[in-house]
């Protein structure tokens, strides 16, 4: 009984060392921990906490960037990098509840139509099939437009063309997951169904998913900032990004900083996503060697 | 009675018939090989008499007893306790059997605690005194598959079917995957098992060489048939079928050549 066995490492310290070594997922990562803290921080974080909402300064009007308003201030005088700073309580908040709402919905579905087959899948894929046969910003826009326009309908209108995708990716993974030998192996152990699902299939079947999900929020927050800028999603006074430059359009020629500034949080926040996902699929899959 | 009676066993998709098979029977503390081609429904055997052949699609006629009790027509819930308690199953690819996400261990007392471990630290004593007897270390238990060879897990399957203390073993392919030192050793593995647990094994292996050493009774399959069923000596050494002896004769043989010069 005194064996000696090397301590094997565990996966996710493996993962964990090729997080560090990977920069897309270090950037990316960064600007995903950025946003969160800008998010939380908000209240200390911005100089003027009152013009996120309707506070109005008619004497401050389009002032350009300076030292006491650092990206200027809009047409009615509100500082515009606190209203940026705010802004990170918006779009990002509406992803993370498309996502969330869209993986409770679609992880299920996904998995049902993958393990059981047959009728089962057919018909929660034509189902979906009928969703995904739009493009997702067309069928968010319908929904948004019968909807009265709020956040929350712009997160249900999003999470409505969002859910299909996923349903489909858990699918396939499923569907190739539940014909590995380990599951057959789990059935004759006499392990029940719903365990094995769970158990077996959704932690092997769910890799692809976590890429795609981080390409998603970048996705998510142009698609929310496309409806806030076409007066479908966000309503003023929200400190919205996609708000921000919807209203600002109209200065662009002579006020450039209107648009600009909630343009760069927009871009940078789905760049940063998307590289993230970028380096999770070098890293989570493993048949793909790492090219940077 | 027999531990396994098959009798008038029949596995069809749609209207293609995969296996009809007349008669097969595993003694307690017997090896029976179930010897044939791909494709001639050794393994839809196998999976009718675990019970998974209907949830694969096919249907199943005929009679499949384990120590009596008719196991054709049994709801699933029936079926999941014999799996795992009762009839074990040991596969091909060792490498492929074991879920990768989690450590050997995890895999092993979750099928201990579904089938009769009473606690948890008694699950863990069963686990580590079955490995013991296959000659790991427990150790191995912290392990995740792919940090164990395809020898060591084949070793662990077993394992497991000892802790759970099953009465008959299914053993489809078990060494065709694995390089032919090991080999000789889950062999004897699966011989102690039958002197020392008297358990029941169903051998399944399309390489005549391995079933001829180890099984005491030997079932030739072919296209779904059973086309001869014996004790393995008289059927090795006297072939009833034709199908049978070109089996046989396509067994390699290890031909000495001498040294040239």
């Amino acid at each position: 009984m005194t064996e000696t066995v090397l301590s094997a490492p565990s996966r996710s310290s493996l993962i964990w060392r090729r997080v560090r070594e990977n920069p897309l997922v270090a950037a990316g990562g960064a600007v995903a921990v950025v946003i969160v803290v800008v998010a939380i921080l908000a209240p200390l974080l911005a100089p003027y906490p009152a013009d996120a909402g309707s506070a109005t300064h008619p004497l401050s009007v389009l002032l350009p960037p300076s030292a006491s308003h650092w990206f200027g201030t809009d047409q009615v005088g509100r500082d515009i990098f606190s209203r940026v700073v705010y802004g990170a309580r918006v779009s990002p908040l509406i992803a993370f509840f498309v996502i969330l709402i869209s993986c409770a919905v679609g992880i299920p579905l996904g998995l049902a139509a993958g393990f059981f087959g047959g009728f089962i899948d057919e018909a929660i894929m034509r189902v979906t099939d009928v969703f995904l046969a739009f493009p997702a910003l067309l069928l968010a826009l319908a929904f948004a437009s019968v909807l009265p326009p709020s956040l929350t309908s712009t997160t249900l209108a999003i999470t409505i063309a969002w859910w299909p995708w996923y349903t489909r990716l858990i699918r396939g993974q499923a569907a190739s997951v539940a014909a590995r030998p380990y599951v057959e192996s789990c059935r004759a152990l006499g392990i029940s169904r719903m365990r094995i699902i769970f158990r077996h299939i959704l932690p092997n079947a769910v890799t692809p998913l976590i890429v795609q999900i981080s390409l998603d929020v970048g996705g998510v927050i142009l698609t929310a900032s496309a409806l806030s800028f076409l007066g479908l999603g966000a309503q003023d006074p929200t400190p919205d990004w996609g708000l921000m430059v919807s209203q600002g359009q109209s200065y662009f020629t002579t006020q450039w900083w209107l648009v600009t500034f909630p343009g760069l949080a927009i871009l940078i926040t789905a760049l940063g996503f998307n590289m993230l996902g970028d380096g999770l699929r070098d890293i989570l899959d493993p048949r793909r060697t790492v090219r940077i | 009675m027999s531990l396994l009676e098959i009798c008038g066993l029949r596995i069809a998709f749609g209207e293609r018939l995969v296996v009809d098979m007349d008669r097969l029977e595993v003694d307690r503390a017997q090896i029976v090989g179930l010897a044939g081609e791909s494709g001639s429904g050794k393994s839809m055997t196998t999976m009718a008499v675990l019970g998974l052949a209907d949830t694969m699609g096919a249907r199943v006629e005929g009679s499949i007893r384990l120590d009596g009790q008719e196991l054709i027509g049994l709801p699933q819930h029936a079926l999941r306790e014999i799996r795992g308690r009762r009839v074990a199953m040991i596969f091909q690819s060792p490498g492929l059997a074991f879920n990768p996400v989690f450590r050997v261990g995890k895999i092993f007392l979750q099928a201990l605690e579904l089938h009769g471990a009473g606690s948890r630290s008694e699950a863990e004593e069963r686990a580590a005194a079955a490995l013991r007897s296959v000659y790991l270390s427990p150790e191995l238990l912290n392990r995740y598959p792919w940090q164990l060879s395809g020898g060591q897990l084949q070793r662990i399957s077993i394992a497991i079917a000892l802790a759970l203390r099953c009465d008959l073993l299914i053993a489809d392919e078990p060494t065709s995957a694995l390089d032919v030192t090991v080999q000789g050793d889950v062999l004897e593995l699966l011989r102690g098992l039958r002197e020392e647990r008297e358990i029941g094994i169903l051998f399944i292996s399309h390489d005549l060489a391995v079933v001829a050493e180890l099984c005491d009774q030997v079932a030739i399959m072919r296209s779904g048939r059973v086309v001869e069923f014996g004790p393995t000596d008289q059927v090795i050494a006297d072939p009833q079928d034709a199908y049978t002896r070109e089996l046989l004769a396509a067994v390699p043989k290890i031909v000495y050549r001498g040294v040239s010069r």
